[in-house]
């Protein structure tokens, strides 16, 4: 079913027209994709435990490691399982969380009503706090089937330990060690207005929003709006949308759809050599992914800037710390310090910011491969193939010269041989870009005293240096269309279905339409058929499973 | 403006021809580190926007010269050695036993009366043992050829420097440069000395330098170099030595505040004489140095670091460590025989000399400046409020 | 409901093509306390596990030139002297490709690990030698298998079940210990024995997780029906460790518990690898003797080793592409020295095995520890002769001290042997070219 957005046609309302988000040609039909069966990231369960219970409880454990497909970690949580040792995990962070829930300076506020007598099982109050619970938990409502166990098992408990709240306490686990609160599970039912097709469940659409929007469970408005069957409209969807949009919550979300999209969980094992660059230290890495963050948000959701321009901005925020790092003075001595980098500097944009350098680099070299392969891979979306099979080194090593002095030196072989040249090229040119910033992002002229050459090529776009580089990725067409393509991919937690080609490509018209401002693209995302359209799995079984 | 102006590097750049913008031009951003290479001209110093440039002191021994004459008859003896040598050798071997130590301490720190020595300045005592050799690190700061008294000074005899300089002023290197714990041993640092400058790294101690209003790195005639302790400590890296590009707020307590007309020549700044204070903090005690008619002479490297001189007269009674009431058993740690040294600083003292005793209230010294740059902050600048962050909305 | 394990079905679909499928087998089968793997009247267990470094070796320094029991150890293989006695070496096997690309690190681990070779990139699709082993012999152990980490990184682990059942690695040692020793364990030589009722309820609460399962997989596709098995057969494992802790275990001489290790850094600096690989080799050797479990994988290095040098600019991995070939030495010395760490660790590894006095001999006795890399000689990712080694003496079916070399044969006869060895019913095993039911025969006692 076609979608027309109204539109002022006239002419008195052309201009204002062209402005209007999303006038202009109608969204694409779409068919749907398969629902999606998603784990929740590390950000998201402790979020969700800190909305739904209280932000002083705390999540002791450890998360097993997500895997990233298509670029994104969550579009990877709709193909991970959780492992044996990864489920102990969550069955002592669950008792943690449980025993905290009901413990003397929880309870008051926690649970809905009192037992009658704290030593002794009250099914009434244990139910009642469990439905209550369940539904935040599971993010829809909890049946009588699905109540019933672990209410006897809270009942029993109780009776076991002489203790309400303990009893409490398993009923809860229970909750929090099911699939339900782990995964968030699609939902999908008969349509109404087609009983042909499916569409997703109120709650479902209302988890997928939120957990989009502000990377978190829904919050209860989201959940009274869903409950209202208001989210079955489109206008009902636009309202939370822009409740959720003006929200200081907002910048949660975006953050984590960065964080994802930039590789930033690298930063948890980023490690440099302490001889080499004794600049690095741990709170320079913090420092450095922070900055990055509170830069784009700043950027993007407080400035309301063309995205692309991301690449071409010279002002950031700095610590002390990084002053070190980028050689500059930072007068606050501790917090965040706006700084404007001058028109001729060579820190321009985010690849020269330290969470691009440091990142894509080895521990105690820089490296033009690895943030070459970054651009491709993480800021244009596009696949570099995998390193050749037997490539033979003895052809490829100069062992006339082994001291090559800088990296476009070291990396000839990569150029001149036919096996390596074919995907080196797509690479080491934007890379060769970076490297008058070594493996701890610290700004050099020269390498082994020979003067570094930062020229290069991007898609046939020439720069001399790092600043041209940017904006070559600025004009460059792929880039707007990452991200474009990945936010809605990190949102529905999937790859583009075959069926979307279409809406895909009107999907970079509206973000271009829009001046590829980000709130616009996540309006425009979240109040899209496509984005809730779902079909049913081809391979279904409904019986002896 | 004050402090550093990032955006003068744009003119700086403007200055320096392709060759030197290339080598080494953001190994130091807005530092004199590149000036040191710089080969073009200035262009119309009307046009040329000052620009400052800071340094962070890591290390500021003593500047001594141990030459290997120096101490002939051997190093300068603690009230120990003194007593022991006083002694019979079966006298020696008994009061060195353990079980004897209190009497030890007892005879050995204090007179015969039983006060303790640091208590009795005049002790009898033979003269401290002196360098006898003739060169010496620091400046001519009575402005005599011979070291003759004048109004304000006393008479003293003069060192050559290292490098040949004439009538250089150290008489503070009398008094300490045959002592183990300021000179120490060959490849070993003075005790004190170690113990003094590990505040560096500890933040005990942060000492900035400025050099402002400079238009020519390499040759200008007027600029305002400012010396300030510092209220950050030093930031250290994860190998344990000081970082470089730091910025670091300087005190904002007047008292250790000193600014100077100064200039650039080849490179090298130096100051007209301006009085100075510095504190330092060492093992939970605040030291201060008085350094009256100081002068700094510093070479700024291209790497952006930078090396020197600190010379001036430093009050007696800075050096003097009875004047902190310490008691000979605790200054005996550090080699210092109280009387011994009291009176050495005094027979030594040299300038600033008193009107109504005749006698000399200081002595010309000299400090070895050793220092990375850094960005030194102003109080002001350190203490805005935080740029907002960035709300959403 | 108790199903008959099935190999045949455990290995369709893997690898080659097509869907996972539900072949794993269902979560009742593991229920099965003993497996068919022991042997009757064996008093005890013999243990399974892997240990791995990344980028081969140096040929020339390791092979040895002789094969049987009378071979010399070259400058790399040196360092295993003092514990060849416990030792087989296997050189000249090799992983066969059948078109597929040499994806460099990857294709000899999927080989040797997995039976078969993907055409990209990505976690295996195939149950690895350890868990088919696993699933034989270990369900009766409170843990499956324990996966570790040397240089600090959950993601290195060549441990899976299926592409999206992948077995991450503990990383810390003191993480590790306190998920073995910590306050869910039980001294299987304590005095008194009491049940904990709380262990119960804990039990319930699982079961009523597993209750949900028809619910939950309602509406899902194939894949993800899958993918969701996996995670209630994590709880039902737990399951099962919750059960076995509410009976008294048999008692285990060699088990004595030492005290946890300090809390310090990880990271891939090669010294704190080798420090904290030392300190995971001894309280895995615990765990195997308090019966923890009969099934691990420790990865010294992963198989691009990152391993590092304090300021060396270039990483293990880097060196063996970059470092030029010494002329006077024939190799690339730095790379070598990593080489040389890694021998050095196997060693120490077996030796801290070989310390736990076990029975009438020792815990090592009763392992069959396959010692491997990912590649022969890093710098052109070759596969031909992989190096593997074994440690230990299977209870006593494994005979040692052997140079064995098979050039040009699968490596997969390998892991054919290994799980025959470890009485898994198996006739043939590997995809392709490499598909063999032949044993390596000069190791079977």
């Amino acid at each position: 079913m076609m979608r027309v957005r109204s539109c002022l046609a006239g002419a008195a309302g052309l201009v204002l027209a062209v402005t209007l988000s999303g006038c202009g040609p109608s969204e694409p039909a779409t068919s749907g994709s398969p629902p999606v069966v998603q784990r929740l990231t590390e950000a998201q369960y402790r979020q969700s435990i800190a909305d739904i219970f209280a932000p002083d409880i705390k999540v002791g454990g450890r998360f097993e490691p997500g895997t990233r497909k298509g670029g994104l970690l969550a579009v990877g949580g709709s193909v991970v399982a959780v492992s044996a040792s990864g489920f102990e995990q969550y069955d002592v962070m669950g008792r943690t969380i449980a025993n905290q829930v009901v413990d003397a300076k929880h309870r008051e506020a926690l649970a809905p009503c009192k037992p009658a007598d704290p030593k002794k099982p009250d099914a009434a109050c244990a139910r009642q706090t469990l439905a209550k619970y369940g539904r935040l938990l599971f993010r829809r409502p909890v049946g009588e089937k699905e109540l019933a166990s672990p209410l006897a098992l809270a009942n029993r408990a109780a009776e076991a330990d002489g203790d309400f709240y303990a009893g409490l306490a398993f009923g809860l686990a229970q909750f929090l060690d099911s699939p339900n609160f782990i995964f968030r599970k699609d939902v999908a039912e008969a349509d109404p207005s087609d009983s042909s097709k499916q569409r997703l469940s109120a709650y479902s659409k209302a988890t997928r929003l939120s957990f989009f929007l502000w990377n978190t469970t829904p919050d209860n408005e989201l959940i009274r709006a869903a409950e209202a069957g208001e989210l079955d409209s489109r206008a009902g969807i636009a309202k939370q949308v822009d409740r959720m949009l003006a929200s200081p919550r907002l910048e949660t979300g975006v953050r984590a759809f960065f964080t994802d999209f930039l590789g930033f969980d690298k930063f948890d094992s980023l490690a440099k050599d302490s001889l080499i660059y004794p600049v690095f230290t741990t709170k320079v890495s913090r420092d450095a992914e922070e900055q990055t963050l509170r830069t784009l948000v700043d950027q993007l959701l407080v400035q309301k800037a063309d995205y692309r321009d991301v690449f071409t901005s010279r002002k950031t925020f700095l610590t002390r710390n990084l002053g070190i790092v980028y050689k500059v003075p930072v007068g606050l001595e501790s917090g965040w310090e706006a700084h404007e980098f001058p028109a001729d500097d060579p820190h321009v944009g985010l690849l020269t910011e330290l969470s691009f350098t440091e990142l894509h680099a080895h521990p105690g070299r820089s490296s033009s491969t690895l943030r070459g392969k970054a651009v491709r891979e993480i800021l244009l979306c596009q696949k570099v193939p995998d390193p050749p099979a037997n490539v033979n080194f003895t052809v490829v090593q100069d062992t006339s010269n082994p001291q090559f002095k800088t990296a476009r030196e070291r990396l000839t072989a990569h150029r001149t041989q036919a096996t390596c040249a074919g995907c080196h090229k797509i690479m080491d040119p934007i890379g060769l870009a970076l490297e008058n910033f070594d493996g701890a992002g610290q700004y050099r002229s020269q390498e082994n005293g020979a003067a570094i050459d930062p020229s290069g090529e991007l898609d046939g776009a020439k720069f001399k240096d790092a600043a041209e580089l940017g904006q070559a990725l600025h004009d460059n067409p792929s880039a707007a269309a990452c991200l474009a393509n990945s936010v809605y991919r990190y949102g529905a937690g999937r790859e583009f279905d075959p069926g979307e080609k279409d809406w895909q490509k009107y999907l970079l018209d509206q973000f271009a339409r829009n001046g590829y401002r980000l709130p616009d693209l996540l309006k425009f995302i979240a109040t899209s058929d496509a984005f809730y359209a779902v079909r049913p799995a081809g391979d279904v079984k409904e019986a002896g499973l | 403006m004050i402090g550093i102006d990032t955006r003068s590097m744009m003119l700086r750049r403007s200055l320096m021809s392709a060759a030197v913008l290339t080598a080494g031009m953001f190994a130091a951003t807005s530092h004199v580190a590149v000036a040191g290479t710089a080969s073009a001209a200035p262009t119309d110093p009307a046009n040329v926007k000052a620009r400052t440039l800071g340094f962070a002191v890591t290390y500021l021994p003593y500047a001594l010269a141990k030459n290997a004459d120096d101490c002939p008859d051997g190093l300068a003896m603690a009230a120990k050695d003194i007593f022991l040598a006083s002694v019979s050798a079966a006298e020696r071997a008994r009061l060195t036993k353990a079980e004897n130590l209190k009497e030890f301490e007892q005879l050995a720190y204090h007179t015969k009366d039983g006060r303790d020595l640091c208590a009795v300045p005049d002790y009898p005592r033979e003269p401290q043992r002196t360098p006898k050799g003739k060169v010496s690190y620091g400046m001519n700061l009575d402005g005599t050829t011979d070291g003759a008294a004048t109004a304000n000074s006393c008479a003293h005899e003069k060192f050559t420097g290292p490098n040949g300089e004439p009538a250089v002023d150290n008489q503070t290197y009398r008094v300490i440069g045959c002592s183990s714990n300021f000179r120490g041993f060959p490849g070993e640092e003075g005790y004190l000395e170690s113990l003094r400058n590990a505040a560096f790294k500890d933040g005990g101690m942060t000492l900035l330098i400025e050099v402002m209003g400079v238009k020519d790195g390499r040759n200008d005639e007027n600029v305002t170099v400012g010396v300030y302790n510092g209220a950050s400590p030093m930031a250290i890296d994860p190998n344990g030595h000081m970082l470089p590009y730091a910025s670091l707020t300087m005190t904002d307590d007047k008292k250790y505040q000193t600014v100077a007309k100064g200039k650039i020549v080849d490179g090298v700044v130096t100051t007209e004489p301006t009085d100075m204070r510095i504190h330092y903090d060492i093992g939970g005690y605040t030291r201060v140095w008085n350094i009256r008619s100081a002068r700094v002479r510093l070479e700024m490297k291209p790497d952006g670091s930078a090396k020197g001189l600190l010379a001036g007269y430093m009050d007696a009674d800075d050096l003097d460590m009875t004047k902190g009431g310490v008691k000979q058993a605790s200054a005996e740690m550090v080699g210092y025989d109280c009387p011994t040294y009291t009176q050495a600083i005094h027979r030594y003292a040299d300038g600033f000399k008193d009107a109504k005793t005749g006698q000399c209230t200081a002595l010309s010294t000299a400090f070895e400046i050793n220092a990375i740059p850094a960005f030194v902050i102003h109080p002001e600048d350190a203490k805005k409020t935080a740029s907002a962050a960035p709300a959403a909305h | 409901m108790k199903m008959n394990l099935d190999r045949r079905r455990v290995l369709r679909g893997m690898l080659g093509g097509g869907a996972v499928t539900v072949a794993l087998p269902f979560l009742d089968c593991f229920l099965n306390t003993n497996g068919t793997a022991l042997a009757a009247g064996r008093p005890l267990p013999v243990r399974f596990g892997t240990w791995n470094w990344g980028c081969g070796m140096n040929p020339q320094r390791w092979v040895p030139t002789k094969t049987g029991t009378n071979f010399e150890l070259g400058a790399e293989l040196k360092y295993i002297e003092p514990v060849r006695e416990h030792i087989n070496v296997f050189s000249g096997f090799k992983a066969m490709l059948d078109g597929k690309p040499n994806l460099p690190h990857f294709s000899g681990v999927q080989a040797l690990r997995a039976g078969g070779v993907a055409a990209q990139m990505g976690p295996m699709d195939a149950p690895t030698l350890d868990v088919l082993i696993g699933d034989a012999v270990g369900t009766d152990t409170r843990f499956r298998s324990l996966e570790m980490a040397a240089t600090g990184d959950p993601k290195h682990s060549y441990s899976y079940r299926s592409a999206t059942g992948f077995n991450p690695a503990e990383g810390s040692p003191l993480a590790l210990y306190t998920r073995i020793f910590g306050p869910d364990f039980q001294d299987p030589n304590a005095a008194d024995f009491k049940p904990d009722p709380n262990v119960m309820l804990r039990k319930s609460v699982l079961t009523g997780v597993t209750e949900q399962r028809e619910d939950f997989l309602r509406q899902l596709g194939k894949a993800d029906r899958t993918r969701m098995d996996e995670y209630f057969t994590s709880v039902r494992q737990l399951e099962q460790q919750l059960e076995l802790q509410l009976q008294k275990p048999p008692p285990a001489e060699a088990c004595h518990v030492q005290p946890k290790p300090a809390d310090g850094p990880v990271g891939t600096e090669v010294g704190m690898v080798m420090a904290n690989h030392k300190i995971m080799a001894e309280i895995l050797a615990m765990a195997l003797a308090c019966n923890q479990t009969k099934i691990f994988n420790m990865v010294f290095s992963d198989s691009a080793s990152t391993l590092r040098m304090p300021g060396e600019q270039m990483i293990h991995h880097l060196m063996t592409h970059e470092e030029p070939v010494d002329k006077a030495l024939g190799y690339q010395p730095k790379a070598a020295y990593f080489v040389e760490r890694s021998m050095e660790s196997w060693a120490l590894f077996v030796k801290t095995l070989a310390s736990v006095r076990e029975g009438d001999g020792t815990l090592l006795d009763n392992c069959l520890v396959m010692g491997h890399s990912d590649t022969e000689y890093a710098r052109i990712h070759s596969i031909s002769g992989i190096p593997v080694m074994t440690a230990g003496r299977a209870g006593g079916r494994m005979k040692t001290g052997i140079h064995v070399s098979a050039v040009g044969e699968p490596v997969t006869r390998l892991g054919f042997t290994f799980q025959q060895l470890m009485g898994v019913p198996v006739e043939k095993w590997g995809q392709g070219s490499m598909q063999t039911s032949k044993p390596v025969s000069e190791i079977v006692a």
